[in-house]
């Protein structure tokens, strides 16, 4: 193929150039020191010369020495962060030569960027990334890194819209499928298969976010919604032994349950009491398998059925009415969360060497009891020189996390389809011991079942708290390494292997103390004559997961950097990769298992047993044995070049072709050549640039495009397979995922981005600004379809959507000196809509609550759209809203009104966001802090559902302010309650106009406090000592649009608490 | 110095080499792409898929529409169960003009294309063995004609021959490809088509299957015999209905089984022919559904299947237990029986004028329905006497079958059986009358605004 032909042209060359190295003239050692202009030595500088081509770099005290080739030479001393600086040298010099480098002009501009392929000096990149360096990520806390990101990334948004998935989009959304819409996360030099979770923050020297397509288009089909990538602390050159300590301890309250949005007690037992009433449980109280209910339906029941008075049971309720389950919950499900972080760091270099040396532990004790984890982390980096011309870099990361997840879970996770736990259950007994819930079996069926024979049945949360085993543990190991050889100056070639593994464990053994195995026990007894027989053996059950991946890649690259005379150089590369990922899971169910001798019991999966008193029917026993495997491959080649002129112009392009086994479709689907090209030109260094209050400024351009797949999507029927344990017929089983699509292709992404970068008041305001605008296209969408044929929905590429936005840094140094307060200003503006759709949805009674990606042609796909608003009925407290501009409760008609008589709210994603992030230093006092901002987007507010309200007991407060009686339509705008319930109805209100608010809000997300401590210059322990205050989910709201007290990032009342850490740093 | 050179130039070559050999590799990697991804994942193309797909029955056995038992005059609801239902089955109860059905007309298309999916494979598997590869096609033909037949007694009018060349009947669906925009067909080619899928399903299946949720030729012939029947076709039906008796014939002494057990008969018992069922409507569930007090109590004091089919409620009414389906829900049991066959062959005698096949077949069945040694042969010697009294038992034997629907539709136009319906709900009274639209039902709404099918008046 083509790469062996580039390959055969590099051997050519390469052959070419070491017949020529073979003459050498005498030669003798110069020796020189190279310093900065306050005169400290400055290590790691690069010093070459010209026409000798030998180089060397500068030791710890910044002196070099090298090969000098009389008579005359000229010497280039080059180091990041200084201006390069070219001297001519004769053999009558003084020596050791004394060398002074000037720092460069602008600090934003001397920081070389990551793309995971190469390093791009900020100064020659055409393309739009945004860099977070080492001192920004250390000034935030916690255990993972990428939350770190959140409100310092300029066009990088949490979104947060929906309670379920936070995700992260950088510049927008570029596809409609939801799995498919996270950026690419590329750690070091190679796409991160595993959890990222299993990366120590406090490993990471920096990360660039790479926003256009000139940035991210080297990581071709992958690339489509940006690519974040993280670099790893090194070893420096000339840097002696150094060792770090950090260590901090976070905690955070219990989350307020009170908070909560939602029905009281009184109410919800008033409502309970109507319904019994009208006969609405009575499906409940007479189904044969005895489903739960709540324990004042219990007393309603009991009092219908003759067992008690009424006068009893309204004491008894009375009494009920007393308590909110959340008292309960708060005092014994949940805890202050703490979690503690400790991190060594050793680092130095020795002649040939340069290593890091890491090792962190992370303990967490979440909110919830029972839950936790912790984390060791070990990390070693060695870059070691071979010979002159030859490198080899080795990395390891081990990482070992063990998890426990043992609480029966928190507010709001204890209902069924029919049942939910009722507010003013309780956890506890009156003598304190866990209290039963009926939640799966009512009371009076746990009461009698089996006559004392069968196993308790009775499910209580606190029970399953205290016995409840559920462990998991992971190891994981990643090893990189890479060898890079310098045939020339300008050309070196590179090999990097990576090689992650992990092995997963968890383990949940439900012993006979635990709800699970008591039910599912009891659920197969048969009892004869009084004798109990276990066709599930009375023991613990056992599910055990075990799972492995692994991730093997391998990349080679040549790389030129070339400069001809002053005016000319060309930096580009060419490689090719192979990934191959992995993963490999059993799962399995142990049965009759006792934890004192590690014995099991055989269980039968082949027939089928009577459940007892045929609650469930006939069944098959579980068998939850079960094996899968992934197997992902990918094969590219890339190239990326750039060529500068004059200091001033650099044109850039690249192009990245793809090929993975994920679809199984035709080999011209397979291959799909992505590119980029870009221009930049730094105005100010043109001569006839005179703008003194200006003094630099570049403009940049790029254009290209990128790719965006699906791991769910084939051209063909695709088809599953199941095991036995799944079928009700016990039989192995195929099911259908999805028919055939011989149309697929990937998704494209076409960028078009325009930035200008600059400079002024003596650098003490820089920053950029860029516009730029994406075509999304062929974007895969689920159609939906006629189910006449089959499929009510199918996935085709039949979407578009256009992007446009801008981004705006602004770095000030607002006051300098003694006293120095700087301040970063983000705004991002974005704005994208559908604007291809081939199976359009119906746009007749269109409503949506934004949650979830909803496709209208020229509508943001997180559209929030609703029904008009006329107010309550004032006879019936109906709701109202209008047919053909008439005011109507005809429901049925209202949800095919035509969409320009519905009210387009607006994006429930923000389309003009950012922050403000202020850093103070005074004397090793250092604070910052940040507030953020999101405008120009709605939320819809929670309102009661009567029909979920009946049945699964969930309601809001809006509950309570209900229309009852004429007149109340004046101040409420809450629909009367009406049984039986009417679903359109609901739908209407739930859908109306009036339930939608404005989102926008300021809020104090984090503040960050340090303060070095003034030691002794006699100390011979601290080289440095530094402690620090930070506090995190902060969530003060400084500024909100909607007038319902509700913070749009929490709807539902429960705020996730602040968090408040305090620790140290420290150097040895 | 010169050392370093050699070394250099040996370090060289040693990269160039590795430069090679890893673009040799790069290009060489077709192979390599061709794994597959997912090990649990396929596209159907071995005999093992195509019976693994036939092994789905939640998805092919159990995803018959309940429509039909749900509007039927076998039960009624208090207005507080009522109320509690889902909106659909609401309106199918009191038989008002309602578009939203959802599964019932979703269901049964997705499993007429798991059907077709299959048969669209079998021309391209690779065929080792015939005769396995024809079982396969053959069922699919059969589920294929099942479920297009359940939507034909849902959603077109009941079979007339004068006219069923001109009435729309259902969109049948022939082909696996999803791009092909459905249309509806006539009844004279709908039921052709659940005839000649039935057919041909017959000459490929091996006279009784392995396991009773896959069909033999028994049930296909057994399936000819009701689609013949609901199409007034008697003579058809009656060779059919006999040809799959002389395949498979047991029947079940109701004496033998537990009168006091809340599931008297299971899954695959001795007289199901072939196993399938509807998916559990709120309606239908054994503490909502009261037996209608009439059809109760016509099941005479000696004839078990009063006890086994019904249990008493608090209230006094009764409630269904007497399922095939051996689930204790309120699945309904959409299969073949060999119940069933014995009043086809019994009706369809009859009206062909004879008369001793007729009692044959209706005393073999009730012998074995009755209290031993209370029961005594029926000896009806009129011809309009006796069918009356085979319709009568027939409503008996397949009560909450999915069977009472079609018969009704079937029936209405005869003048001696026609029958008009009537639901009560807190003092409203709804009639349905024979030859009503609504009959018929609604085809869901997502069909006509997405391909534009007719809607039925």
């Amino acid at each position: 193929m083509k790469i062996s032909h580039i390959s055969f042209i590099v051997f050519l060359i390469l052959t070419l150039y070491s017949e020529k190295t073979s003459a050498q003239n005498p030669f003798y050692f110069i020796y020189g020191e190279v310093y900065s202009s306050s005169g400290e030595p400055i290590a790691g500088a690069n010093v070459y010369w010209k026409k000798n081509k030998t180089e060397m770099t500068s030791d710890s005290k910044g002196h070099f020495r090298l090969v000098f080739n009389p008579p005359s030479d000229t010497l280039i001393v080059s180091c990041l962060g200084y201006k390069t600086l070219t001297r001519a040298i004769h053999e009558n010099d003084p020596t050791p030569l004394k060398i002074t480098l000037l720092p460069s002009i602008t600090e934003l501009k001397e920081v070389a960027v990551s793309t995971g392929y190469q390093n791009i000096p900020k100064e020659r990149a055409t393309g739009s990334f945004y860099q977070l360096d080492r001192k920004v990520l250390e000034q935030r806390v916690g255990p993972d890194i990428i939350s770190r990101l959140d409100g310092i990334t300029s066009g990088l948004i949490f979104d947060n819209h929906d309670i379920e998935q936070h995700t992260i989009q950088i510049r927008g959304l570029s596809t409609l499928i939801y799995d498919a819409a996270s950026p690419l996360i590329v750690l070091d030099n190679f796409p991160y298969s595993g959890d990222i979770n299993n990366i120590n923050p406090n490993d990471i020297e920096s990360i660039s976010v790479l926003k256009d397509a000139a940035a991210a288009s080297i990581w071709g089909a992958r690339a489509g919604n940006g690519v974040i990538v993280i670099t790893t602390k090194k070893g420096r050159a000339g840097q002696p032994i150094s060792v770090s300590f950090n260590s901090n301890l976070t905690v955070s309250p219990r989350p307020d349950l009170f908070k909560a949005n939602q029905i009281s007690v009184s109410s919800y037992i008033d409502l309970e009491k109507q319904l019994f009433a009208n006969g609405f449980y009575d499906d409940a109280l007479n189904d044969p398998s005895y489903p739960g209910y709540s324990p004042v339906v219990d007393l309603l029941n009991q009092v219908r059925n003759g067992e008690i008075t009424s006068g009893d049971a309204n004491t008894q309720i009375d009494k009920l009415a007393t308590h909110d389950v959340r008292t309960d919950m708060k005092n014994y499900l949940y805890r202050p969360s703490v979690s503690q972080q400790y991190y060594l760091n050793l680092t130095g270099s020795g002649p040939n060497v340069r290593y890091l040396f890491s090792a962190g532990y992370d303990k967490n004790l979440a909110t919830l009891r029972g839950n936790g984890n912790e984390r060791f982390t070990i990390r070693s980096n060695q870059q070691i020189n071979l010979t002159k011309n030859w490198t080899l870099q080795t990395d390891l990361i081990l990482t070992r996390t063990n998890g426990h997840n043992n609480s029966p879970g928190g507010y709001g996770s204890y209902s069924t389809y029919n049942n939910g736990m009722a507010p003013y259950a309780s956890l506890v007994d009156a003598a304190g011991r866990p209290a039963a819930i009926d939640l799966y079996h009512n009371r009076a069926f746990t009461d009698t079942a089996g006559n004392g024979k069968l196993l308790d049945w009775k499910y209580r949360p606190l029970q399953d708290l205290a016995n409840n085993d559920n462990r998991s543990s992971t190891n994981d190991i990643l090893i990189n390494i890479g060898t890079s050889y310098k045939f020339l100056k300008w050309l070196t070639a590179d090999f990097k292997l990576q090689h992650q593994q992990s092995w997963s464990d968890s383990r949940q053994v439900n012993n006979l103390n635990t709800y699970s195995a008591r039910d599912y026990i009891n659920t197969f007894t048969q009892i004869d004559d009084g004798i109990p027989a276990y066709i599930v053996p009375k023991g613990g059950i056992v599910y055990a997961n075990s799972g492995g991946s692994k991730q093997d890649a391998v990349r080679g690259q040549i790389n030129v950097d070339r400069q001809w005379g002053t005016d000319h150089r060309l930096t580009a590369i060419i490689g090719g990769e192979i990934r191959k990922t992995q993963s490999d899971n059993s799962y399995q169910t142990i049965y009759g298992y006792d934890s004192n001798t590690l014995t099991t019991r055989p269980v039968d999966y082949a027939n089928m047993y009577p459940t007892y008193d045929e609650i469930n029917g006939d069944g098959y026993i579980a068998d939850g044995t079960r094996l899968t495997r992934y197997d992902n491959r990918f094969v590219s080649v890339f190239s990326n070049a750039a060529y500068t002129f004059l200091d001033r112009y650099t044109i850039s392009a690249s192009a990245r072709r793809d090929a993975s086994n994920l679809f199984g479709v035709a080999t011209n689907q397979k291959w799909r050549p992505l590119w980029s090209s870009g221009l930049l030109w730094h105005v100010d260094r043109e001569p006839f640039y005179h703008l003194s209050w200006l003094p630099q400024l570049a403009l940049r351009i790029t254009y290209g495009e990128s790719g965006n797949l699906s791991p769910n999507e084939s051209a063909l029927t695709r088809i599953t397979y199941y095991d036995a344990s799944r079928s009700p017929v016990h039989a192995p089983y195929v099911g259908i995922n999805s028919p055939a699509n011989p149309y697929l292709s990937w998704e494209q992404v076409k960028t078009f981005n325009a930035g200008i970068d600059f400079s002024f008041l003596n650098n003490r305001i820089s920053g950029s600004l860029e516009y730029y605008n994406k075509h999304a296209d062929n974007l895969i969408n689920s159609v939906i379809t006629d189910p006449t044929t089959g499929f009510s929905a199918v996935n085709r590429n039949s979407a578009a959507i256009f992007t446009k936005g801008a981004d705006l840094v602004l770095n000030s140094i607002n006051l300098d000196g003694n006293f120095r307060w700087s301040s970063t200003l983000l705004v991002s503006y974005i704005n994208y809509k559908l604007t291809k759709n081939l199976a359009p949805v119906s746009t007749e009674g269109l409503v949506s609550d934004g949650t979830y990606i909803f496709p209208v042609l020229g509508y943001n796909p997180y559209i929030i759209a609703s029904y008009k608003w006329a107010g309550l009925d004032p006879q019936t407290g109906d709701p109202m809203g209008y047919v053909n501009g008439q005011i109507s409760k005809d429901y049925a008609a209202i949800t095919k009104n035509p969409v320009d008589q519905q009210v387009i709210n607006g994006s429930a994603v923000p389309s003009l966001f950012g922050s403000i992030r202020n850093t103070i230093e005074y004397k090793g006092i250092a604070a910052a802090f940040n507030i953020t901002y999101r405008f120009n987007y709605y939320f819809r507010k929670p309102a009661t559902n009567y029909g979920t309200l009946l049945s699964s007991g969930v309601g809001y407060k809006d509950y309570e302010s209900r229309w009852q009686k004429p007149g109340e339509e004046n101040n409420t705008n809450v629909p009367s309650f009406i049984y039986p319930d009417d679903s359109e109805r609901d739908q209407f209100y739930h859908y109306s106009a009036v339930n939608v608010a404005k989102a926008d809000n300021v809020r104090i997300q984090d503040i960050y406090l340090s303060y070095d401590v003034p030691l002794r210059s006699s100390s011979r322990i601290f080289k440095k000592l530094q402690v620090y205050l930070y506090a995190n989910q902060l969530n003060v709201l400084i500024w909100k649009a909607n007038k319902f007290g509700i913070d749009p990032d929490f709807i539902y009342g429960i705020k996730t608490p602040a968090a408040y850490s305090i620790g140290f740093k420290t150097n040895l | 110095m010169k050392i370093m050179i050699a070394n250099n130039t040996h370090e060289c070559k040693v990269w160039v080499c590795l430069l090679i050999a890893f673009s040799l590799t790069i290009s060489s990697c077709k192979k390599y792409l061709d794994a597959k991804p997912d090990q649990s994942l396929a596209t159907p193309s071995t005999i093992e898929d195509l019976e693994g797909i036939l092994n789905n029955y939640s998805f092919l056995n159990a995803r018959f529409p309940s429509a039909a038992e749900v509007s039927s005059d076998n039960y009624y609801l208090k207005v507080s169960d009522w109320s509690s239902i889902l909106d659909v089955q609401r309106n199918l109860y009191t038989w008002q003009k309602y578009d939203l059905i959802g599964s019932d007309y979703i269901t049964p298309y997705s499993a007429i294309e798991y059907a077709n999916i299959i048969l669209d494979a079998v021309p391209k598997i690779d065929n080792t063995d015939p005769a396995r590869l024809n079982v396969v096609k053959g069922n699919a033909l059969f589920f294929r004609a099942s479920y297009h037949y359940a939507l034909a007694q849902l959603y077109c009018k009941a079979y007339q021959s004068s006219s069923a060349s001109n009435d729309l009947g259902i969109a049948l669906r022939l082909t696996s490809d999803v791009a092909i925009k459905p249309v509806r067909s006539t009844i004279a080619t709908t039921y052709n088509s659940i005839i000649e899928d039935l057919k041909n399903a017959s000459a490929l299946l091996p006279p009784v299957s392995d396991v009773k949720y896959h069909a033999g030729k028994c049930a296909a012939f057994g399936m000819l015999a009701r689609t013949y029947l609901s199409m007034g076709n008697y003579r058809s039906a009656g060779i059919y209905a006999d040809s799959a008796l002389n395949i498979y014939n047991k029947l079940l002494d109701f004496n033998s089984i537990n009168k006091t057990s809340a599931i008297p008969f299971a899954q695959f018992n001795a007289e199901v022919i072939f196993d399938c069922r509807s998916a559990a409507p709120q309606a239908l569930a054994s503490s909502r559904a009261k037996v209608d007090t009439t059809l109760y109590r016509s099941y005479d004091l000696n004839d078990l299947r009063k006890v086994l089919f019904f249990k008493a409620n608090m209230d006094g009414s009764y409630a269904f237990k007497g399922n095939y389906t051996g689930q204790n829900n309120a699945a309904v049991f959409t299969g073949l029986a060999t119940d069933e066959l014995y009043l086809i062959k019994a009706e369809c005698a009859v009206r062909l004028d004879r008369h001793g096949d007729a009692l044959a077949a209706l005393n073999t069945l009730l012998s074995s329905r009755w209290k031993k040694g209370a029961f005594v042969n029926i000896t009806i010697a009129g011809k309009d006497q006796l069918l009356s009294f085979i319709l009568a038992e027939r409503r008996k034997e397949l009560v909450f079958r999915n069977a009472r629907w079609t018969d009704l539709r079937r029936l209405n136009s005869d003048d001696n059986f026609k029958t008009t319906l009537t639901r009560n709900l807190n003092g409203t009274t709804y009639t349905l009358n024979p030859g009503s639209d609504r009959f018929v039902i609604q085809l869901d709404r997502s069909a006509i605004d997405l391909s534009g099918l007719i809607q039925n008046p």
